[in-house]
């Protein structure tokens, strides 16, 4: 073999190692088809997801993990009547949960535990004062490989952050 | 020679891409065909069972005592199916199948439970199962065994109809419910927008229109925080302090922002 052929060798090596990187990268894998391009530009970083313990400590709004999550276990707050809702949140294209606390009657605090059984710390979030109907606090994001579940309250004193009271079950992906 | 040289790189490597690209597109189309193929195999129903009259099937555990139905009842368009009926410790726990409209993510948000007259409240769900469609026209199928996720997805999963099984939670029911007058009642689904499509959907401009009547001048904004979505009275408007008018306000986004199916799905699991 002459030093041309050699030459040549080494480069189509190099441009297949090259297209085959491009092509199985993780960031390529994860291309949001849809482009659903979030509102919150400010805080999202849309197209691309995060993936498992990649998304802990993210909002799910960044890695526009919340463009189709799916809600898989909540519980209404229950004070006696029905003042609101927590949720565990599961995205499919981020394999993360989050949890959320919605509002549905006026002038309470709220706040959302994202219980994670195995790792510390937990995420919460909770409102600093009343709220009206309708406004939700959501957690930050933690890896579906590891188990969580959703905690969350409303009350007419602060809710303390985190917040174990009304959880739900134990989920793991 | 050089330039000649150059055209056979840039050939080599174009012929190369066209045939990673080939090799990729096949293989991701045999590894679609053989996952849908698992997905055909496995026994999961994608279509509403034919509706029996009464219970199938009863068990009995030291601390669980579970009853088994196949009622379906349709209404609004949408078919719900109570599979079973389960005493777990002092909670009674209805597990439904129903279809899902569309990609939003539904819930079933209001149900009742009565036994012999007395209603017992609503506490929420947990999922079971689901064939779930996505807004990219992707779907998945998500099952829970032991509180573990199993996903599966496939592009053929699109064609089918979605649904989602939940157990629906009644706290503090009588240990000795299931010999009594059991009717579940469920009247109500509702999706809540995803969290980055809070002011997208809310649409603060138009309830504040409708607000002008009684709150004249009254202006809002929607606001889409890391870790909070919420609207609020304009900073120096003249009812920024005003309670009845964030009471008023709040009462208009919570019909903006739930999208509601309501129905009548009325099951008497009394034997």
């Amino acid at each position: 073999m002459n030093k041309r052929m050699q030459s040549n060798l080494i480069k189509v090596c190099i441009t297949l190692i090259f297209l085959l990187g491009m092509l199985f990268s993780p960031l390529s894998v994860h291309k949001d088809l849809a482009g659903t391009v979030s509102a919150m530009n400010s805080i999202s970083r849309p197209n691309i997801y995060c993936s498992e313990s990649g998304c802990n400590g993210y909002y799910p709004a960044y890695w526009g993990c919340d463009s189709d999550p799916i809600t898989v276990s909540s519980r209404y707050i229950l004070i006696p009547s029905n003042v609101g809702i927590h949720e565990l949140r599961y995205s499919n294209n981020c394999s993360s949960f989050w949890s959320r606390t919605t509002l549905t009657l006026s002038s309470y605090y709220i706040g959302a535990t994202l219980d994670r059984k195995d790792l510390t710390p937990d995420y919460g979030t909770s409102s600093g004062a009343p709220l009206s109907a309708g406004l939700s606090v959501h957690t930050l994001m933690s890896s579906s490989k590891q188990s969580c579940r959703t905690c969350g309250n409303a009350s007419l004193s602060p809710v303390p952050n985190p917040t174990y009271v009304n959880c739900g079950v134990w989920f793991t992906q | 020679m050089k330039k000649h040289t150059i055209r056979r790189y840039l050939f080599s490597i174009a012929l190369i891409a066209v045939v990673i690209v080939g090799m990729a597109y096949f293989l991701s189309i045999w590894i679609d065909n053989t996952r849908a193929q698992e997905v055909i195999n496995q026994p999961v129903e994608n279509t509403i069972a034919e509706p029996q009259k009464s219970p199938v099937e009863k068990e009995t555990a030291a601390e669980n005592e579970v009853k088994y139905f196949n009622k379906e009842v349709i209404s609004a368009g949408l078919s719900m199916l109570v599979q079973s009926v389960e005493r777990s410790e002092n909670d009674a726990i209805i597990e439904v199948r129903w279809q899902l409209k569309d990609w939003r993510d539904w819930k079933i948000s209001k149900a009742s439970l009565e036994i012999d007259g007395q209603e017992y409240d609503y506490a929420g769900y947990d999922l079971v199962e689901g064939l779930f469609q996505y807004r990219d026209g992707s779907a998945c199928h998500l099952s829970m065994n032991n509180d573990v996720v199993e996903k599966e997805c496939s592009p053929s999963m699109i064609e089918e109809a979605p649904y989602r099984v939940d157990r629906l939670i009644f706290k503090d029911v009588p240990h000795d419910f299931l010999q009594k007058s059991v009717i579940v009642k469920i009247t109500e689904m509702d999706s809540f927008p995803n969290e980055s499509q809070y002011c997208e959907v809310l649409d603060v401009e138009t309830i504040a229109k409708l607000m002008q009547a009684e709150f004249p001048g009254i202006e809002l904004e929607c606001f889409q925080d890391p870790g909070m979505s919420g609207y609020r009275i304009k900073q120096g408007n003249s009812y920024a302090e005003d309670k009845a008018a964030m009471t008023k306000a709040g009462e208009l986004a919570i019909e903006a922002l739930q999208g509601r199916i309501a129905g009548i799905w009325k099951f008497d699991l009394s034997d």
